[in-house]
């Protein structure tokens, strides 16, 4: 019989561990399956915990929750550790985040090809490209997909991607597009029925009952069911959000609807939050866009405040009847080609635009005025001088709140 | 995130709460080059998407960015069949890719 060489007294003296740590791991190895590892050398021992700090970034804690990484080789085979975290860095471009997510992806087999091991990394990946569409990246986002079994046909085991895959396709109409978009789906629980709150089928059965949502508002996007739909307490819970966006901004189950994203924007009440809708509220306030605005067209919110200052003010001088709040989203297209358009049209041609025709198409614009619009961005940029211009009229027409020039 | 995807973005005007948001949004984004990223808003662009409002369809539905590039051609190719019209089509709705 081998004799044991790590010791408790290694643990703490050598590894420089507590001794309730020591107790703890040294229990949990001694009693497993892998208390073989106990008969490695220190220097073995003391070599791979280089190793795995150094290459992957693994801490001290991590190795020893994930003592079998401790069995495997450091040497040239393909078996080795080396070998392995090699093929996970050159084919899959992992880098130390995905090792640290979960480390002991290192102890799966990625030596074998899917015919030689259908349930080996290769074949976890073949699958996951050929019947996903996926990449390098939807793997490096959510690492953790290489640890479920996605090679059995068997769709009845509730945990298998697979079964996972045909629950979403049923239940909501999501093709590769939903997975690709948003990888982690695959690794919620899809099994659980509506009284497990944190199951997407409880989160489905919330959307549904609380705001209407069909499969068409899930299909666009996906990350509604990564919310919380069930602990108001939480600050980023969507029944806060809902709250938020109903009492607050009064708007309606109709828009959220139309616009299920803006149940993924941040309502935190703080507005020093620079995520938070308070702080954008306040934004657009400031620049004059008023609640009644934002009422009838919600998706301003999702849009950067960056430009949206110069396009209100551009839209406003243009048109100081508002009409321009009738096309779909003024603040959609780029106020360096609205203004191009708007003065092709008036100098050139001679004629009033309509906001209609200023937000046309590129190729509806080129048909109705036979230019181009970057020809037209060419010949009246909204420089310096232009911006002033637009800001000064602005002011001139007293529409409150007065725009602040940056 | 890829660093110069955070500048693209930054140039794209989009301040850093706004790119918070949108790596929230689409967690994919977080792992996304800018080769890749560029690979999708190039297929867009060369179905007639208009590159001075690129900002616009990336605020409302940034996981077009996130996709297998191929499907995305597809899509696109079925839309331009069902739309005369795919800049005024994405614009009235961004989910559409």
């Amino acid at each position: 019989m081998a004799k044991i060489q790590i010791t408790k007294d290694f643990l703490i003296n050598t590894l420089k561990l507590t001794d309730e740590q020591a107790e703890y791991y040294y229990s949990k190895i001694e009693k497993s399956s892998f208390h073989a590892i106990l008969n490695q050398s220190k220097q073995m021992w003391l070599d791979k915990i280089d190793f795995y700090k150094n290459e992957v970034g693994l801490s001290l804690d991590q190795i020893l929750n994930y003592f079998t990484l401790l069995v495997l080789e450091l040497s040239e085979k393909p078996s080795s550790a080396n070998k392995r975290i090699e093929y996970y860095k050159t084919e899959l471009g992992f880098t130390k985040k995905q090792f640290q997510k979960i480390p002991n992806i290192i102890t799966s087999d990625t030596f074998s090809s899917p015919e030689e091991n259908p349930t080996s990394i290769q074949a976890k990946v073949k699958f996951f490209k050929t019947e996903l569409g996926f990449t390098n990246k939807q793997l490096k986002t959510t690492p953790s997909l290489l640890s479920y079994d996605c090679i059995l046909e068997d769709i009845n085991n509730p945990t298998s991607i697979r079964s996972k895959i045909k629950f979403y396709k049923d239940t909501l109409g999501f093709t590769n597009k939903q997975f690709q978009i948003l990888p982690n789906l695959l690794t919620s629980d899809c099994s659980s029925d509506e009284g497990v709150p944190t199951s997407i089928r409880a989160k489905i059965k919330f959307y549904k009952d609380t705001l209407g949502f069909t499969n068409k508002q899930f299909q666009q996007f996906p990350t509604l069911l990564c919310y919380d739909t069930y602990n108001e307490k939480n600050k980023t819970s969507v029944i806060r959000k809902i709250k938020f966006y109903k009492e607050i901004l009064g708007l309606t189950n109709e828009n959220l609807q139309k616009f299920p994203t803006l149940l993924g924007l941040d309502c935190d009440e703080n507005s020093e939050n620079p995520k938070s809708v308070i702080k954008k509220l306040t934004i657009l306030n400031e620049i004059g866009i008023t609640l009644a605005d934002i009422q009838n067209n919600p998706r301003i919110l999702m849009c950067p405040t960056a430009d949206l200052k110069i396009k209100y003010a551009l839209w406003a001088t243009m048109f100081p009847d508002k009409s321009y709040m009738k096309i779909n989203g003024w603040f959609v297209t780029s106020p360096e080609k609205i203004y191009a358009r708007y003065m092709y049209i008036k100098h050139d041609l001679g004629l009033n635009s309509t906001p209609r025709q200023l937000d046309e198409s590129e190729p509806e614009f080129k048909r109705q005025f036979k230019a181009t619009s970057n020809d037209l961005m060419k010949l009246y940029p909204l420089n310096e001088n232009a911006i002033d211009q637009i800001y000064e009229t602005y002011s001139s027409l007293k529409i409150e709140p007065p725009l602040q020039k940056d | 995130m890829d660093k110069l995807l955070y500048n693209f973005f930054k140039e794209l005007k989009f301040d850093d709460g706004e790119i918070e948001t949108l790596v929230e949004q689409s967690p994919v984004l977080e792992e996304l080059s800018v080769d890749e990223a560029s690979e999708n808003l190039n297929i867009l662009i060369s179905f007639g998407y208009p590159v001075d409002d690129l900002t616009y369809i990336i605020a409302m539905n940034p996981g077009f960015l996130c996709r297998n590039s191929e499907e995305l051609k597809n899509d696109l190719k079925k839309l331009a069949n069902e739309y005369d019209d795919i800049e005024q089509a994405l614009k009235n709705d961004p989910f559409l890719i």
